[in-house]
């Protein structure tokens, strides 16, 4: 008997508010980080009107979410539905509470206590500086290669679908006409929050209707823009541009998620159409048997947990928070979000449309293209992007009594992808600017004019733009398929290894502040122990053998120069693996021994 | 305080960008898009200008931060 939908949905929801209330609120935020309004946070100690500026909490929850939430919490789930539904949301949710949000939260209390500097620099406190420069260095390498890959991803989204290019025209004008309503103006926040979204819907509407076309190699074309554009967008100040934009990215994501959740609860009483189990190991990474366990993470990645979120919480998030009793919300609550997504928006909607009687025929209406491989293969013969913009739109569709409902939502599910990636674009180069900047503080005691020479923010910008730049323009051969050469923009050679040093990047994170809970907060009782070093290491063994297997099963089957390029990323990745792991066990004895130091700040 | 001159430079900038936006929408409500597959058009042109002058254009002209932002 097929399971409602409407009961998964309803767990769903139902174990993330009492994993919120009991695990987040109480737990973490009041028993272990013990979190308080009294204290001043960076954005108000370290005030500097461009990077350290205190926002609204809702504001903030709008830029960390946005920023977070790239393409990850969509593709992944929709990959691992290849597992059939149930396993996949298990990872979901529990890696979610006891593993992504724990991770998120604590990665930005931690900062918030150590002046808004990264968790990479908050391990010098609990591991040593080596340590720190180490991990420093790892995350911009890490950084400069999603800067690439979303380079790329925006030009090639932006050159395929033109309309995409004029939402982008149309949005950002829009948010900085909002940063001056809400800053420069008398109106209240509600009434420049409406007229916005009026000028937004308009202009969505607008942008549809008038896509915007480039001649010749518009994809080349569109990174030249985007590099300028990101460039602009993390060197202006976060008031101006970043905080306003993705405050309305929030409603837009919030919508998203709302009628997902309208979409599941109107379908509830409908079984779930596709199997909760199929296979423990079908074939994932370039038709190999890929066991759930220990590969899962390299595949669900950010819908369940994601080291870049540690670098978004304590980077730019942790300096705009204007009170720790908001880093809940905005740090675990966030997280969560991102698991609804996952969980509401992509597993359900599959899962639902996957042997559906009507998911045919809406098919053949919404998107005909499809129809034919849908009836060939199955719903795991659409790409990953086809199968839940399909599943959710057809969810919304069934819910909603109206399959023109559901083949517009299928429209709107895309532009939300969009939007979930373009905003990631500028906060990653912001993110590795303050890398670069934590990268040569040591410059600072030795010679200010050096520092300032090669750490301000334009610099440190413009570096990164370019080394991101120069991975994503060229094209270069990957490969030879029936004699002809298959070419793949540069950063490709080592895309593949991210997923696992994103992951890896989440372990060591997680870690690191498990030992300043540890250390520095002195929260040593069992319970304390249990839930955090428990899930820490936990997800250590299961990235590290994850990244082992991958390796040897894996990595074979890529053309050579992609064995080389992502080969040489993953060794490397477990070498600085198991160097900061030793410093982490050296750094936990340490602490056992000795009273710690007090906490370095910028 | 921005200057008097660099106000004046930042909103005749985005002035220039909110009017290039308006030419873009002429020629998209003319010709049903903007731009052209196969050359440059003066919408496509207008626009991307535009745009790059509307994000930096409000921030030579209100370079400050905003009271609203600073902290108390």
């Amino acid at each position: 008997m097929a399971v409602p939908a409407g009961l998964v949905a309803l767990t769903v929801l139902a174990i993330y508010a009492v994993a919120y209330v009991y695990y987040g609120r109480r737990m973490l935020e009041q028993k272990i980080v013990k979190a308080s309004a009294e204290r001043k946070t960076p954005a108000y100690t370290q005030f500097d009107g461009i990077d350290y500026v205190p926002a609204n909490k809702y504001i903030l929850y709008g830029h960390h979410f946005a920023s977070i939430a790239g393409a990850g919490p969509i593709v992944g789930p929709a990959i691992a539905m290849a597992y059939g539904w149930g396993l996949p949301l298990l990872w979901v949710i529990l890696g979610n509470v006891f593993i992504g949000a724990v991770h998120d939260y604590l990665s930005l209390m931690a900062s918030v206590r150590h002046g808004g500097v990264s968790i990479m620099t908050v391990s010098e406190n609990v591991m040593g500086r080596k340590a720190k420069y180490i991990f420093l260095l790892y995350v911009y390498a890490a950084l400069i290669l999603v800067l690439a890959a979303f380079m790329s991803v925006n030009a090639k989204l932006f050159a395929v679908q033109p309309s995409a290019a004029s939402k982008a025209m149309i949005y950002m004008p829009i948010a900085v006409f909002l940063g001056f309503l809400l800053y420069r103006t008398r109106l209240s926040p509600s009434a420049s929050t409406v007229i916005a979204l009026l000028a937004l819907v308009g202009g969505i509407a607008f942008a549809v209707k008038y896509p915007l076309l480039l001649p010749g190699d518009a994809y080349h074309t569109w990174m030249l823009l985007l590099a300028l554009y990101s460039f602009l967008a993390s060197i202006l100040p976060v008031w101006y541009l970043l905080q306003p934009r993705d405050y309305l990215n929030a409603y837009l994501l919030w919508g998203f998620v709302a009628f997902a959740i309208i979409g599941a609860l109107g379908i509830a009483a409908d079984g779930l159409t596709g199997p909760a189990y199929t296979s423990f190991a079908p074939p994932i990474f370039n038709k190999v048997p890929t066991p759930f366990w220990p590969a899962i993470p390299l595949i669900i990645a950010c819908g369940s947990l994601s080291g870049f979120h540690s670098v978004v919480a304590s980077g730019t998030t942790s300096k705009q928070l204007a009170s720790e009793l908001d880093a809940l919300m905005i740090g675990y609550g966030g997280m969560l979000t991102e698991g609804a997504v996952s969980s509401l928006a992509v597993i359900i909607p599959i899962a639902y449309a996957w042997s559906h009687p009507q998911f045919p025929e809406f098919l053949g209406k919404a998107a005909p293209s499809l129809l034919k491989v849908y009836q060939a293969k199955g719903i795991l013969g659409l790409n990953k992007v086809q199968r839940f913009t399909a599943g959710y739109g057809f969810m919304l569709g069934q819910a909603l009594h109206s399959m023109s409902v559901g083949a517009f939502m299928m429209k709107f599910a895309g532009i939300a992808l969009a939007t979930f990636i373009l905003t990631t674009l500028d906060s990653a180069t912001r993110l590795a600017r303050f890398a670069w900047q934590e990268m040569f503080d040591w410059l600072a005691d030795r010679s200010s004019a050096a520092y300032r020479a090669i750490a301000n923010r334009f610099v440190a910008s413009g570096i990164a733009v370019l080394i991101g730049l120069a991975l994503a323009y060229p094209d270069v051969v990957i490969a030879v398929k029936n004699g002809k050469p298959v070419t793949s923009p540069a950063y490709n050679i080592l895309w593949p290894a991210f997923a696992g040093t994103n992951q890896l990047l989440a372990a060591l994170a997680l870690l690191t502040s498990a030992l300043w809970v540890y250390a520095v907060l002195k929260a040593r009782d069992a319970k304390t122990n249990a839930l955090i070093q428990a899930p820490a290491w936990f997800l250590w063994v299961t990235v590290t053998l994850g990244l082992i297997w991958w390796t040897i099963f894996v990595l074979p089957t890529y053309p050579p120069i992609q064995k080389i390029g992502a080969g040489s990323i993953v060794l490397i990745s477990l070498a600085v693996d198991f160097l900061l792991i030793y410093l982490y066990v050296t750094g936990l004895q340490r602490a056992k021994r000795t009273a710690v130091a007090p906490a370095k700040t910028r | 305080m921005p200057g008097s001159a660099s106000k004046a430079v930042g909103l005749a900038i985005t002035l220039l960008g909110v009017l290039l936006f308006l030419y873009a929408g002429v020629e998209a409500v003319a010709q049903g898009h903007i731009g052209s597959k196969t050359a440059w058009t003066p919408g496509a042109e207008a626009i991307i200008l535009g745009w790059f002058l509307l994000l930096i254009g409000p921030a030579i002209a209100f370079g400050e931060t905003p009271a609203a932002v600073k902290p108390k």
